[in-house]
This record gives structure tokens, sequence and C-alpha cells, in this order.
């Protein structure tokens, strides 16, 4: 297979489910676009590994999940301040922000980068256990625990105070 | 087989709630045709194989270390390839390097133009680096353009502890500015001293004699370039984009400083990645060719010299062939005639092993287990510390015997390489960090551009 031509038509055709999936992981369009295209053009140099995987679009996925949860904790431990560019606010995550109708929706931006992750494979993906700690580099066991203590939190979240 | 949270509500509103904020995600019609470009820009960027070329003085019984090498990992594309330099000749050193003098990185590293100042310059993506000393070095990297909008070319100089964005404009176009990479453009950059460098890409190659303030266009280009022993190789392509990966190897040496290159006698038809690597009067010049496309057993050669790229010898595949088909991915030279690559079985290229030879390239044997990480680029020397980076960085001190990972440098990793016995440097994927190590790679720290 020309490298060109696999990498191509499956950008083509995994883009918007690529761009759901990073859309609920981020909760923002903008970061969305960033880690979909940051994950894919990080691909393209070894996309023959990708193209020879059982599932191309499952080694996307994984490598997609990685670098959302890598990119969370640079953020977190960056050491030098540099100023950022302003956000440029996007109206679909305003609204979605005023709508306290969905507390889930916004119960899950607290929720640790891991267990949001999980969450999101496991209940939009609907991968399973397995197939969900091939993703987050984690075991079986892992994964349950991650799902279970997130749950929790929302659950706790949602709870009338 | 029901779902087990089925009957758990925060479970059932979870999905429900999922899916009807999926439908807000932005479509990408646009974004899927801009990463398409991106990664074919980014594909004849690294045909180019990056390193750093650093003259390695040998303190007694101590074993110079390799300079680095950092090739963005690029499996079918060409030219993947850190260089280790190293030298047991002193003489080789521009300028002294004092491991007991070694300042600190605790300054702000922020890039700031020295006439002003005040400047900083936003959005840097470094690119590609070299280096001269433990502290003295240069990044090529795109920016955002200090007066208009879009992105602009820029090129940092690194002495002691802080990074500085050079004065003057370069004459060349890097990958990532506003309107794509159009010529001339430059994807590589190597020093041989704190006055001679190099700047260059398939089709573009400029010289400085000044430290990197004024450039001069000279003809043809370079797809690989690396300085050491007083001397230049470079590679060739003569048609840098088909093939496909460049086609029409050549090789080429000239003295530092000079324009006036002697062709080799190197003659490859075509290859998938091609790696240049030096150490000491050492030469090795891997052209893979597989995986060549998917398709049959194309298998990579490498060319070994002995006499700073002026005779070589070539050779077939360097990687053992156990347990069937193993293709190399790049080389990384040591020193005293040491020599390693990095290799994959055909049928499993998610767990790659280390051969190392002792015999210039001759003969090479397994080292050890698989890296435990994904790594596509090598640097070092077998004799004192081997670096695998990729999916962050593993480390080895016993010749690739065992691996530990660096758990603190947790970036996807497009550059590594060592200045010295203890000082080496990494830059992430994204060209957004650069991590040093001044302990021989036991604790790294990052400096981050804004």
């Amino acid at each position: 297979m020309r490298p060109d031509v696999g990498f191509a038509g499956f950008v083509r055709e995994h883009t918007p489910a690529l761009l759901r999936t990073a859309y609920l992981l981020t909760g923002n369009a903008q970061t969305a676009e960033e880690l979909v295209q940051d994950t894919l053009v990080r691909l393209y140099p070894k996309w023959d590994r990708v193209a020879q995987a059982d599932v191309p679009l499952a080694y996307v996925r994984r490598s997609l999940t990685n670098g959302y949860i890598n990119y969370q904790r640079r953020a977190a431990r960056r050491e030098y301040p540099h100023d950022d560019v302003p956000e440029r606010v996007d109206p679909r995550d305003v609204m979605t922000q005023l709508a306290d109708r969905d507390q889930i929706w916004a119960g899950l931006r607290f929720l640790p980068e891991r267990q949001r992750a999980a969450l999101v494979l496991r209940f939009f993906e609907d991968m399973t256990d397995e197939e969900s700690a091939a993703a987050l580099g984690c075991r079986v066991g892992t994964v349950r625990s991650l799902i279970s203590r997130g749950l929790a939190a929302l659950r706790e979240q949602m709870a009338p105070t | 087989m029901t779902d087990p949270f089925d009957r758990d509500p925060i479970a059932r509103e979870l999905r429900a709630s999922l899916e009807r904020h999926a439908h807000e995600a932005p479509r990408g019609d646009l974004l899927a045709q801009r990463i398409i470009n991106q990664a074919e820009g980014s594909r004849r960027s690294r045909r180019n194989w990056r390193t750093w070329t650093m003259p390695l003085v040998a303190a007694g019984a101590v074993a110079a270390v390799v300079g680095a090498i950092a090739g963005v990992e690029s499996l079918q594309t060409s030219a993947n390839g850190p260089t280790p330099a190293t030298s047991n000749d002193a003489s080789v050193l521009q300028s002294p390097v004092n491991p007991t003098q070694t300042p600190s990185d605790s300054a702000l590293p922020s890039p700031t133009t020295q006439s002003s100042g005040a400047e900083t310059l936003r959005n840097v993506k470094v690119l590609d680096l070299t280096f001269v000393s433990e502290n003295q070095g240069w990044a090529l990297a795109a920016a955002d353009c200090v007066s208009g909008p879009g992105r602009c070319s820029a090129l940092f100089h690194m002495k002691g502890a802080k990074w500085w964005s050079m004065p003057n404009s370069t004459p060349f176009n890097v990958e990532g500015v506003t309107g794509g990479c159009t010529d001339p453009c430059v994807t590589n950059i190597r020093f041989a001293d704190k006055d001679t460098g190099y700047a260059f890409g398939p089709s573009a190659f400029f010289m400085t004699k000044d430290g990197g303030n004024q450039w001069t266009p000279e003809a043809g280009g370079a797809i690989a370039l690396e300085t050491l022993d007083n001397n230049v190789i470079r590679v060739t392509a003569t048609s840098p984009s088909g093939c496909p990966g460049p086609c029409g190897i050549g090789v080429e040496t000239a003295a530092i400083g000079s324009n006036e290159w002697t062709p080799r006698s190197v003659q490859a038809a075509a290859a998938i990645r091609v790696v240049l690597s030096r150490g000491g009067a050492d030469a090795y010049l891997l052209l893979t060719r597989n995986p060549a496309a998917g398709a049959g057993s194309a298998t990579s050669t490498l060319y070994r010299s002995t006499d700073d790229g002026v005779h070589w010898i070539a050779d077939g595949e360097p990687c053992p062939q156990t347990g069937g088909e193993v293709d190399s991915y790049t080389v990384a030279a040591g020193s005293h005639g040491a020599v390693s690559v990095l290799c994959a079985a055909r049928t499993d290229q998610t767990h790659l092993r280390v051969a190392v030879s002792t015999d210039d390239g001759a003969t090479f044997s397994n080292a050890g287990p698989p890296i435990p990480s994904t790594p596509s680029l090598l640097s070092g020397d077998p004799a004192t510390v081997l670096v695998a980076a990729g999916d962050g960085l593993a480390l080895s001190r016993d010749g690739g015997k065992t691996w530990h990972v660096v758990t603190e440098v947790s970036d996807q990793i497009g550059f590594v390489g060592f200045e010295s016995t203890s000082v080496g440097r990494a830059v992430s994927a994204d060209g957004r960090t650069i991590w040093t190590t001044r302990d021989a790679g036991q604790s790294w720290t990052p400096t981050t551009f804004s």
C-alpha cells in the first residue's frame, strides 16, 4: 500500500469520527481539531505500522487518547509561564456551558483526564474494557476503576444539595 | 449480552449527553485536507536526517560520547538519522568544554532578540538543532512573524543558558511558514564550529561563516549533512520527492567552509529513508528500502566509511536476521569503531531492538531485549549511553542490554542527542519543548518556548 493513498483516504473517512471523540474529550472545538491534527500528522511517518494494525482506527484512537492525556499533563506541569494566545470564544462551547440543564456534560469537565477519557471511550465509543485498557495504556482493572470513580464523581455532582 | 450499566441512571444520562454533544463537534471537512497537506509537507522535510555533530574530547579513559541525532521518526519516508559525532582528538574541539562551569538552565528560556531585548517571539516551533559545544548551538524554527500576521522563519543561537533569536531575518523558508515551505525551503541546520554552518533542504543549500548572521546560497541541496573531523559529508538526491523516497542518492565531501565538493563513490537508486551518522573518522550511510510501500522484501543497505566519507563499502541489511525478516530503521555511530542500529521484525514493528557492532559496522549482533517504548530514533554510544526516542525516551548504559524509560519525558520526541558524556538534549515532536540533561540522562529539564 502506498503510504500516501492509505493515509489520505483514512484521514478523509475518519476525521469526523475522530473529531467527535476529541471534542468529547476536550470539550472545546478548536482544541479538538488541534488534537486530531497533531495525532494524525504525528502518525503519518509511521503509517505503515498503523495500516498493518488489526484495526487502524483503534490504533489512531489510542494515539489520540494518549495525546489528550499527555497534553493535559504537560499543561499541568509546565515550568515556565508564557503568554497564551487568547482563545477565540466558540459559540457552541458557550451555549454548552450555559446549558445547565446538562449537568452531566458540565460535570465531565471537572473529572481527571483519565477518568474522562475512560467514560468517553466506554459510553460513547462503546469500547469494551479490554479495548479501553489498550487505548489508555493500562490494565483492565484500572479501566473499570476509572469508570467506576468517574461515574461516582458525576453522581455526586448531580446529587441535590 | 446486556450492558451492566444499563440500569445505572447516571450511566444512561452520560451516554445520552455524550451522544447529544457529539453533534456539536466540528465536521472537519477542511481539517482533513489540512492534515493531509501538513503531513505531505512534513514528509518532504523529514527526508533530511537531523543530527548534532559534536566533536567530543575523550578525557583520559572515558570514551567520547556521541553527539546527538534527532531525526524525525519516519519509518516510511527517507532520511532518519541521528548522527552521533564522536572524536578522541582534542584538537577537533572548537571551543573548550569545562563541565564544572556548566551554566544552569534556570534562566527564563524565552527567546528574545538581541537588538531590542524586548521582543519575544511567539508560538515557536523548533525544527532542528545543532551544537558545537555543550552550551553553544543553534535552533532552526518557525514562529509568529514579529511584524504582521503569519509565520516566519526563525534562527536562534544558544550561548550559555539562554536562547537568543538572531537579529537578521533568514533568506530561506522553513516548514510551517505561512504559505508552506516555498523555495528556498530549508529543513535542517548544522554548524561545524562557532562560525561555519549549513542550512539545507532537498533543493536548497546555504552556508554561513559568521555564526549565522549572514547566509550565502550555494548550488544544489542536501537531504543529509554532517560535519566532523574538519570535513563535511553531504548526501544529495537527484529526485528528492520521487520514487518513493529520494532517488539518485549521491555523496559529496568538502572541507569545512569550502564550496568545492568532491563526489564520492556511493550511487544508490532509491531509498525510503536516508540516515547519515558519523563518529571519529567513521561514517555510516543507511539507506532503508523497507517497508517498500508495503510490497516485497526490499532491504536496507549500509554504506560504511573509515576515512571521513572518502571511500565507502556497501553492505547489506545490518540487522541480524533472526526469526524472519528484520529491518533497520536508523543507525548511530559511536566511538572506537562502535555503531548501533535500530531493528524491527517485519512482522512486529512495535518491539524494536538495538544491534551493535564493534568492528566499524562489519558485523552486528543483537544487544538485548526489545526497548520498552516505541522508538524511531537512536543516539549515543554503546560504550557509554544509548538513547532511544520516539514515544518518550529510553536509556541504556550497558550497550543496549537493559533499558529504562525516562518517565519525566512523556512527550513524543522528534530530536535527541548528546553533546558530551553528560549533556544532551531532546526536542518534543511539536517543537515547543527542548529537554536538557546535564547528568547523562538521569534527569531532564524542559525548556518551553512561548
